[in-house]
């Protein structure tokens, strides 16, 4: 099952290594991933998409706790390939949660 | 001042009472500091020592516990106490010394990338790289660590960050912490349920305790009449000798709580998270009951089983919202009368002191002033199972990580919290050698824990595993080259005596109990004596092996 993941993220030491260990330990692969921080330095947005077996319900809820993490949206469905990559004003894709 | 001096200051400010630590170079200036503390720092023999202690303190006191070490091998000490705590939720702050920050990235000595070592068995980790940082790490630690689902936090400081000289910042109290309201929707749909339920079942979670919700969750039980399992850390939510206690369930669970989960209709799952030592195979667990799982973690409803209500937020608004008589006299009377049927018999024949029945009798005789604190194996199940907890802060158990060595430096931990109380190790052979030289901070600070040596001269469980299911084919398990551990007891200045046939099983137990000071009671048991009941590895509750009944 693959799955989306768009998260904004407070922008501290190990935030991202935060992020993609809770995604590895829940039983996810990384795909693609795209990252970037904002003109203030203080957030970071990351647009993830992951392929896994298990529920990703789960997974979000896990991101979700991170102290670091300030929100999570998830996306089944697949955005276009640049979307993903590098537009995160864009959001074509239909929202799961 | 220096920044190390704030870093006292701010753990005054957080009624800190003990700092449980032992110091090296990274860490120096907060030792030095350390040194006008008003509160106590109590030096272990090892950082891990530190940890489980802390983690003991938190348990018994409800408090955060506060550890120390310094950088490289003393901050990765305490990584086993740290995961302790994560898995248990166990509100904690390890503070760490790291090397200089101009160091940092070098492989210099003693340097470990504590971010990134603990980064999956904390809350979260922090990293102070100047002094201001501290100004709100340290009090933000302390608020993360207790908030919502409590668990350890790191702080990792610089040396050179700890002996920057500083202005006193002005203290801000901390906001106050939201209580997460049940949705009352979800509230109405549980309800729903309960009413319609015919064979419920109540399955009670370290989280009521955690929660402070024992009051709400007593009177949800009295209401309901609900018949109740506990998991091992929920163990005393409700007292052992209570009528509606099934016991607990899993994996050595006893027969009427599992039976009794396996035939419910609806589970009402509280402060729980459906661990696999608790649930057996997941997809035969409780094949036909609904649940309603409740608890303030919402990644924990849904994890490992789809709940038919998830309810959550702070467990005593949602209990007391739930509470309700309801019409279920036939099921409870069923499972009472098993529970009656199941009893277990302590009239082992064998002229050996028979560990079930020596804790029986320890529990009898101790009173309700008492803190257990167990370390991980057969005597860990055995205390579950036989001992009559009245208060979830009695029982302190190692149960996420299962940490052999726990027992001591937590009982450590716990009688300095509660001095008025009498506290006892159970231990085993294989566990009380990982943390031994803990017998000299007893020492060092006159703490009269008692320990309780169940010596089997075998790592039992396991044992008794490779018995079970690996045709008795016996690896690595026999420890009968021990130590004469009264001796060892002795050359840390702590008494003791060694017993071995059941005619002593009273006569131990008044020499623990009325002993001064520290005592050891070496217990030499049967290393054949099994735990039972025991859930196969893979199998469903329902399929229980039970082995000899005494």
């Amino acid at each position: 099952m693959k799955v989306f993941m768009q998260l904004s993220l407070f922008n501290r030491e190990g935030g991202l290594e935060r992020v993609l260990g809770v995604v590895r330990l829940r039983g996810f692969q990384v795909m693609e991933m795209a990252a970037h921080q904002n003109a203030q330095g203080n957030a970071l947005d990351v647009t993830l998409k992951l392929q896994g077996q298990r529920e990703s319900d789960n997974l979000k809820q896990q991101l979700n706790k991170l102290y670091d993490v300030e929100k999570v949206e998830m996306f089944t469905m697949a955005p276009a390939k640049s979307a993903v990559m590098t537009n995160f004003s864009q959001q074509p894709m239909a929202a799961a949660g | 001042m220096r920044a190390a001096d704030f870093v006292v200051k701010a753990l005054e400010r957080e009624d800190v009472e003990f700092v449980f630590g032992y110091p090296g170079g990274a860490i120096m200036p907060v030792y030095d500091a350390l040194v006008e503390a008003k509160f106590k720092h109590v030096l272990v023999r090892h950082e891990q020592g530190a940890a489980l202690a802390a983690d003991g303190y938190a348990r018994a006191s409800g408090k955060v516990g506060v550890c120390l070490a310094t950088s490289g091998p003393g901050a990765t000490n305490l990584v086993t106490g740290i995961a302790n705590a994560f898995m248990d939720s166990v509100p904690m702050v390890a503070i760490t010394g790291q090397v200089p920050t101009h160091y940092m990235g070098t492989d210099a000595f003693q340097e470990t990338d504590m971010l990134g070592v603990t980064m999956s068995i904390v809350k979260h980790s922090f990293l102070a790289r100047t002094p201001e940082d501290l100004f709100w790490m340290l009090p933000e630690a302390f608020r993360v660590a207790r908030s919502g689902r409590p668990g350890p936090v790191l702080l990792d400081i610089p040396k050179d960050v700890q002996q920057t000289m500083i202005e006193m910042p002005a203290e801000t109290p901390p906001p106050p912490e939201p209580v997460v309201e049940p949705d009352s929707a979800a509230l109405a749909a549980a309800i729903e349920l309960l009413e319609d339920s015919e064979q419920p079942i109540i399955y009670a979670g370290g989280g009521i305790g955690m929660a402070n919700a024992l009051e709400a969750f007593r009177d949800f039980v009295e209401a309901t009449r609900i018949p109740v399992v506990t998991t091992l850390k929920g163990i005393g939510s409700l007292a052992g000798d209570h009528e509606l206690n099934l016991g607990m369930l899993g994996m050595h669970g006893l027969k009427a709580a599992n039976l009794a989960v396996q035939e419910s209709d609806l589970l009402i799952v509280i402060g729980a998270r459906l661990d696999d030592r608790a649930t057996g195979k997941l997809d035969t667990f409780a094949p036909k009951a609904k649940l309603i799982h409740l608890d303030i973690d919402p990644a924990e409803l849904g994890k490992l089983r789809r709940p038919a209500v998830a309810v959550r937020g702070d467990l005593t608004h949602s209990l007391t919202a739930l509470r309700a008589p309801i019409a279920i006299r036939n099921w409870r009377s069923r499972c009472l009368i098993r529970k009656a049927e199941s009893a277990w018999d302590y009239g082992n024949p064998s002229d050996d002191i028979y560990a079930p029945r020596l804790l029986r009798k320890l529990s009898e005789r101790a009173g309700t002033r008492t803190i257990i604190s167990c370390d991980v194996g057969q005597h860990q199940m055995w205390v579950a199972q036989h001992y009559n907890f009245t208060e979830p802060y009695q029982h302190l158990t190692s149960g996420g990580l299962g940490t052999m060595g726990y027992g001591l430096p937590a009982a450590i931990g716990a009688w300095l919290a509660r001095p008025d109380h009498e506290v006892i190790v159970v231990s085993g052979d294989g566990s009380i050698m990982m943390n031994i030289q803990e017998l000299a901070t007893l020492n060092r600070y006159g703490i009269p824990i008692k320990i309780l040596l169940l010596d089997n001269s075998h790592l039992g469980l396991v044992r008794q595993w490779q018995e079970l299911f690996f045709e008795e084919r016996f690896s690595e398990v026999d420890l009968s080259d021990n130590p004469e551990f009264v001796q060892v007891a002795e050359s840390f200045g702590v008494e003791g005596m060694k017993v071995d046939h059941r005619n002593q099983e009273e006569e131990a137990i008044e020499a623990l109990l009325n002993a001064k000071g520290p005592f050891f009671l070496h217990v030499a048991i049967n290393p054949e004596t099994s735990v039972w009941p025991l859930v196969p590895p893979g199998k469903s509750n329902a399929d229980m092996m039970e082995g000899a009944k005494s």
